[in-house]
């Protein structure tokens, strides 16, 4: 199984934009018990969302729809029309060029989509591989256990030794329907190999760009010189209470931004070669649970709309204040490195220094082109990707044959 | 080492006035501008200064503080735009429901609730401190001061008195105040501790991220006497929060019964009677130290003096070399948690660095008082924080360390102590084998008022009184 990006991106009817978020805001106060779309229904969704691009006058307004799907895809878009037909006509019949029924229909919906899906540049998945039912599963599992340990009481297994509690913890499990208790197959050395080959493809990228590099640094430093940063002024009371009005009231939170690219093919190419280093890095390299270190980002993404603006969708656990510290602390320079090339962003030097590094203007310039995400729903939303990468260990180690050590180690994940 | 305007620098942000051993709290409302600004003016020459503490010799036997809220700003005559540049978090308030909702303040702690600083009660524009050496001081000091603040118009809304133990404990029982961060440029402790930079604790110099943190600043024509200082970071303005920290005032009830016939319960020998010392071992795995002060990765399975004794060692300790897995110091308690040291992902360089960026200097003390509808006696903490960012540093660690249930890998709880457990938390007690979990419980510390401030410099106050 393998986890995707889809981006739907489709122009808004001018004189709908306001009636179109008016509904998309009643859907997303009660996402799991809206009329429109049965989201809990749904089996191949991680997260999704959709959220109005309309703050910019400038451009068209937008609707942009994102999911975070188990593939194929064929399947997910049958996932979405089963759980929402009438929703997903009624929200696209705001918008242009939408086929009425459309979303009775997989196949003129998939259409439909498929002409509205720019690329995703860079992804990131915390738990590669592992599909929405196998998420709640795990979870169910480590559920499961904790309950049988209090039943019994901590004080019950004094004298057992810890392959001896494995073995009665296994037992137990084995009586209670439902749960899929299969190990997971071991791709540690296709990882590896893989961690190898993106390591020397990345080299040999940098080799064939090195004789642009020197012309490209002094060229960029130019620019940077001359680059205006975020003035630092405060943000309206109003556009800061409609963003933290939304959020942490679960687990997890979500953020939509949008920032103009720098003008000029320059900064537009070096975007996008930053963004497919990254992508690479994220699909090989960072592939189990930390984007650059930060260990609480489920999925993010970046794309980018019509060469001239860029868009990042995270979905993420905790408040956004750890979560832009995450980004400052662990990922500075990956992040300047993408960001630098966007409007008003805190002043860098050689693309990934200083930058984000400059707190305060980052989070504020961060605040500034955050925009209010109407829908927004999350498959799983009580568990957390540490929640997640450590329940996969559990379940995986059920049902093999520990060693002391081993089995001691597992406890230990029961412990938290 | 940085330089710090000591005579500019209310003392409290580099002291806690540990030789004055009682203080009052005075929260008041402005009730006539100018009058006022005439009480500040005489006021802003007695406030004691980073000055005096470091010169004296002879400890003066009071101290004064002041520090304002953002509709005491307001009211005292700042425009509505210079406000706009202080922090969102002080402008929006304390009491407001989406700071509520990050600060745990719900149920029986709602803002609605409080005894003062809550939306619908009189508002709070003003705190005064007094610090005194003992109580005939602090009274002789606080009846001037009533008698100075009438006259000026202000409108007396509560009054707090607290003051620290002698065994420097609060009031569950455990020793307080341990791990208080130093302060660049700041008077010498005990503690070999390296100093935070000046700049997480006060506006004008270089925070732990090397920048000077924001700063509220107004129109240089408002400063007709040149009173305020050039802003460094735009021309034509006048730095007002220069040598300023924001103030985090918090009235925290602490249900002292109810933690410890908690773990007396939970802790009963087979027949039923109460055991003494696994009570104190069970409020001690909720606290992560023990009553007098030792953390449990230096003393895992008994309280040792030996290490609280030593101000070298009561807090020298990190927790990955010897306690990764919270065998010894459980990752849920609170004070593995309000100061996680190197124990976050994804490794212990990371953590400390992380960990440095959200310090608060505390200068809090504990309270007794009869409370006025039951009769009894209650208990808690005047909870005071400084800092210079109110959202990285206070808001951050109530919300992301003390009442983030998944904080650094768990799955349901919160802080056992300080956070707003609503009765659904698990408690969990890792050690070799199977974990001991401990359920049922719900908030011990209760907050019962509370209100952000801003705590100027002497030159802002001059502004201020015009």
């Amino acid at each position: 199984m393998v986890q995707y990006a889809l981006n739907i991106i489709v122009p808004v009817r001018k004189d709908q934009v306001a009636a179109l978020k008016k509904l998309l805001d009643s859907i997303g106060r009660k996402p799991n018990s809206n009329p429109h779309i049965r989201f809990v229904d749904m089996k191949t969704v991680h997260f999704m969302r959709w959220v109005v691009l309309d703050n910019d006058l400038r451009y068209a307004p937008v609707l942009a729809c994102e999911t975070n799907y188990d593939g194929p895809f064929d399947a997910h878009i049958a996932d979405l029309v089963r759980c929402g037909a009438q929703g997903l006509d009624l929200i696209y019949s705001h918008c242009e060029g939408y086929p009425a029924g459309a979303g009775k229909d997989a196949a003129a919906f998939q259409k439909f989509v498929e002409a509205h899906a720019p690329p995703t540049l860079a992804f990131h998945i915390a738990y590669r591989g592992h599909s929405v039912q196998n998420v709640r599963n795990d979870a169910r599992i480590r559920d499961e256990i904790q309950k049988f340990l209090d039943q019994r009481g901590a004080g019950s297994f004094k004298k057992l030794s810890a392959t001896q509690i494995h073995a009665e913890i296994r037992k137990h499990l084995a009586t209670v329907p439902g749960l899929d208790l299969t190990p997971y197959p071991d791709t540690t050395a296709s990882r590896n190999l893989k961690e190898k080959v993106v390591t020397t493809a990345l080299l040999i990228a940098a080799l064939v760009l090195l004789p642009v590099l020197i012309p490209w640094a002094i060229l960029l430093r130019l620019k940077e010189l001359h680059d205006d940063e975020h003035p630092g002024k405060p943000l309206p009371d109003q556009h800061l209470a409609e963003l933290i009005g939304n959020e942490d009231h679960v687990v997890q939170n979500q953020l939509t931004h949008l920032v103009d690219i720098k003008p000029g093919l320059f900064r537009l190419v070096t975007l996008r070669l930053v963004l497919w280093a990254i992508n690479v890095l994220a699909k090989y390299k960072f592939n189990q649970g930390s984007l650059g270190g930060i260990p609480t980002i489920h999925f993010a993404r970046w794309l980018i709309l019509d060469n001239k603006r860029l868009l990042f969708f995270s979905n993420f656990d905790g408040t956004w204040e750890n979560y832009l510290g995450d980004f400052i602390d662990k990922a500075s320079k990956g992040l300047t490195g993408v960001w630098s090339n966007s409007v008003g962003f805190p002043k860098t030097l050689l693309l990934v220094f200083r930058g984000a590094l400059n707190e305060q203007l980052f989070k504020l310039w961060t605040r500034d082109h955050q925009i209010h995400t109407q829908v927004w729903y999350s498959a799983h939303p009580r568990d957390s990707v540490q929640n997640v990468l450590n329940s996969i260990p559990i379940r995986d180690q059920v049902n093999r044959n520990l060693s002391e050590e081993e089995a001691r180690a597992w406890l230990v994940r029961l412990g938290l | 080492m940085v330089s710090l305007e000591m005579n500019d620098i209310q003392a409290l942000i580099l002291s806690g006035h540990n030789h004055l051993a009682q203080v009052a709290y005075y929260f008041l409302q402005i009730g006539d501008r100018a009058k006022a600004k005439r009480w500040l003016g005489t006021l802003s020459d007695q406030i004691a200064t980073a000055r005096h503490r470091q010169k004296d010799e002879t400890k003066p036997d009071t101290a004064l503080h002041i520090a304002f809220t953002a509709s005491g700003l307001r009211a005292i005559g700042l425009p509505e735009d210079d406000l706009h540049a202080f922090q969102w978090e002080f402008t929006n308030g304390m009491s407001a429901p989406a700071r509520a909702r990050i600060l745990g303040d719900t149920g029986e702690s709602s803002p609605d609730k409080w005894e003062w600083g809550s939306p619908a009660g009189k508002p709070v524009h003003v705190l005064l401190i007094l610090y005194a050496k003992d109580i005939p001081t602090l009274e002789a000091a606080c009846k001037e001061q009533e008698q100075a603040f009438a006259n000026g118009g202000l409108i007396l809304v509560a009054r707090e008195q607290a003051h620290p133990r002698t065994d420097m404990k609060e009031p569950f029982g455990f020793r307080d105040s341990i791990a208080q961060p130093n302060v660049e440029g700041g008077h010498r402790t005990a503690s070999e501790e390296p100093p935070a930079r000046a700049g997480e604790f006060i506006l004008g110099y270089l925070n732990e991220y090397d920048f000077i943190p924001f700063s509220p600043e107004v129109n240089a024509e408002s400063d007709p006497q040149g009173v305020l200082p050039m802003s460094a970071a735009h021309a034509g303005r006048k730095d007002l929060g220069r040598n300023g920290t924001y103030v985090v005032v918090r009235k925290l009830r602490q249900d002292v019964e109810g933690f410890w016939k908690y773990c007396e319960d939970q802790t009963r020998k087979p027949d039923g009677t109460p055991d003494a010392e696994r009570r104190v071992w069970l409020a001690s795995k909720m606290v992560g130290r023990w009553p007098s002060g030792t953390s449990l990765v230096q003393s895992p399975d008994k309280d040792d003096s030996k290490f609280s004794d030593d101000p070298r060692r009561i807090n020298r300790f990190l927790y990955m070399p010897t306690d990764p897995n919270g065998f010894k110091c459980p990752i849920g308690s609170h004070v593995r948690r309000s100061n996680p040291r190197d124990s976050l992902p994804p490794d212990s360089q990371e953590s400390l660095n992380a960990s440095s960026h959200h310090r608060l200097l505390r200068r809090g003390a504990p309270y007794q008082a009869a409370n006025a509808a039951t009769g009894k006696t209650e208990q808690g903490l005047i909870f005071v924080a400084l800092n210079a960012d109110l959202r990285r540093q206070f808001e951050f660690c109530q919300q992301s360390w003390i009442n983030d249930e998944h904080f650094n890998g768990l799955y349901n709880t919160e802080d056992p102590i300080a956070g707003d457990s609503d009765g659904t938390s698990t408690f969990m007690v890792p050690g070799p084998g199977v974990r001991q979990t401990f359920t049922g419980y719900q908030r011990f510390v209760h907050t019962r008022a509370g209100a952000y401030f801003f705590m100027p410099g002497i030159k802002a106050l001059k502004y201020l009184a015009g």
